[in-house]
């Protein structure tokens, strides 16, 4: 993460930190719930806990440099399928309702977590989005916000953007992919997909064989996602030093 | 803690698609905001769903840029309302490290219990500053709205925490080392 926007000095584990220091931070920062924990956590709330095996996978703040390029070196190198599992799982889903799940359901700590599903079929009834084209360049985080709040309808139309997007890429047309996903950064500034639609650019440019625009695009989304296994997959797939 | 009775929730797909990415991002960090206001892994794993369901109630409202602060803010109303009022530090027994390939389970339970023992050193009311600053990340404005608290409140408290956090620090490692050669 960046220095935030604020009066206050850079973090310490960032800055001047001595290295007995940051083993304190790094090892508060590692704190996390079991995997096991988590899949039901993500069960009850109708929702599938990403594959996460690392200490520095859900942290913001990656305390564990080795950790983390550790994590880098065995990421695949293609973000689709990664990115739009989840989108296009859920929207093609049925109803899922969240229901707690009791201490009586609790598994053995000792159970392997719960992993990403399958990868489900495309939605047929996903429409392509319709919206001004626009090349301009633009800087990965908006300057200011466009709304207060977004809406139900909104995130139906992001979702089918960044939709459109992935079957444009699936289908070899990284291009159309390149148009479709400008047209979302530009209509949705600060979209609730924004960081998914901007991983997915990189992979375009790259496909594309646009390396240099790729990997600034890449450098500025991984300073502003430092520590997100997002991040380090934009990373692998511009290849980038991992963050 | 006895698990709550279930409910439904009729979120549309897109919500649960939003819902998941918070999830899958900032889970373990409220998890880890409730355990270090006292609450057992049980309690914590309970408090971070009834979270993440006042969250998907309000996912309209919540703006993409402060998720994390929203969903901190609310985990520590949940453990409020818990009975939890003041940060506690406690050591995991059950924690499930998620080591990396490249440490030792008793190394990193060692940092761990290190870790606690440093930060049991900071002054209570100047801890969680330092916690959510330094570890979850989140900006003064953002810190200041949760705690209530001044702006300048947040700075002063930080540089305080951060004074006896690193003085703590070093007493602690001397320790070690004496330790060590002895």
């Amino acid at each position: 993460m960046n220095r935030p926007m604020d009066d206050l000095p850079e973090r310490l584990i960032e800055s001047d930190a001595t290295t007995f220091e940051r083993r304190v931070l790094g090892a508060a920062l590692r704190k996390q719930p079991s995997s096991a924990a988590s899949a039901r956590m993500a069960k009850a709330l109708g929702v599938t806990v990403a594959a996460v095996g690392t200490a520095t996978a859900a942290s913001t703040l990656a305390a564990d440099v080795a950790a983390t390029k550790a994590t880098a070196a065995v990421a695949t190198t293609s973000l689709w399928p990664w990115v739009s599992a989840g989108v296009i799982g859920l929207v093609v889903a049925g109803a899922v309702v969240g229901t707690r799940s009791g201490r009586q359901t609790r598994e053995p700590h000792s159970v392997p977590p719960a992993v990403t599903a399958p990868l489900p079929p495309l939605s047929p009834t996903v429409a392509e989005p319709t919206g001004p084209v626009a090349e301009a360049p633009r800087a990965v985080a908006p300057t200011q916000r466009s709304r207060a709040v977004t809406t139900t309808g909104d995130l139906r139309d992001q979702v089918a953007f960044i939709d459109s997007a992935r079957t444009a890429m699936s289908a070899g047309s990284s291009r159309r992919a390149l148009e479709t996903l400008r047209r979302y950064l530009d209509r949705y500034p600060v979209g609730s997909f924004r960081p998914e639609a901007i991983a997915l650019e990189v992979e375009a440019l790259m496909k594309l064989g646009r390396e240099a625009e790729a990997r600034a695009l890449a450098q500025r989304f991984v300073a502003e996602h430092r520590g997100s296994l997002l991040a380090r997959r934009v990373a692998d797939v511009a290849g980038l030093t991992a963050p | 803690m006895a698990a709550p009775a279930p409910r439904t929730r009729p979120t549309t797909a897109v919500d649960r698609v939003r819902l998941e990415r918070i999830f899958n991002a900032h889970h373990a960090t409220v998890w880890r905001a409730l355990r270090r206001r006292g609450l057992s892994a049980d309690a914590a794993e309970d408090a971070t769903q009834e979270t993440f369901l006042l969250a998907a109630d309000r996912l309209d409202d919540i703006r993409p840029e402060s998720e994390k602060a929203f969903l901190i803010a609310t985990a520590l109303r949940v453990a409020h309302t818990l009975g939890r009022k003041t940060v506690r530090w406690e050591l995991d027994e059950d924690m499930d490290q998620r080591l990396s390939t490249n440490r030792d389970a008793s190394d990193a339970r060692a940092d761990m219990q290190l870790c606690d023992l440093v930060l049991s050193k900071v002054d209570a009311d100047l801890v969680e500053v330092f916690v959510l600053y330094e570890l979850e990340g989140l900006t003064s404005p953002e810190i200041a709205e949760l705690l209530q608290i001044p702006l300048g409140s947040v700075a002063s408290r930080l540089r305080r925490a951060r004074e006896q956090f690193r003085s703590a620090a070093a007493r602690v490692e001397t320790s070690l080392k004496k330790e060590g050669e002895s």
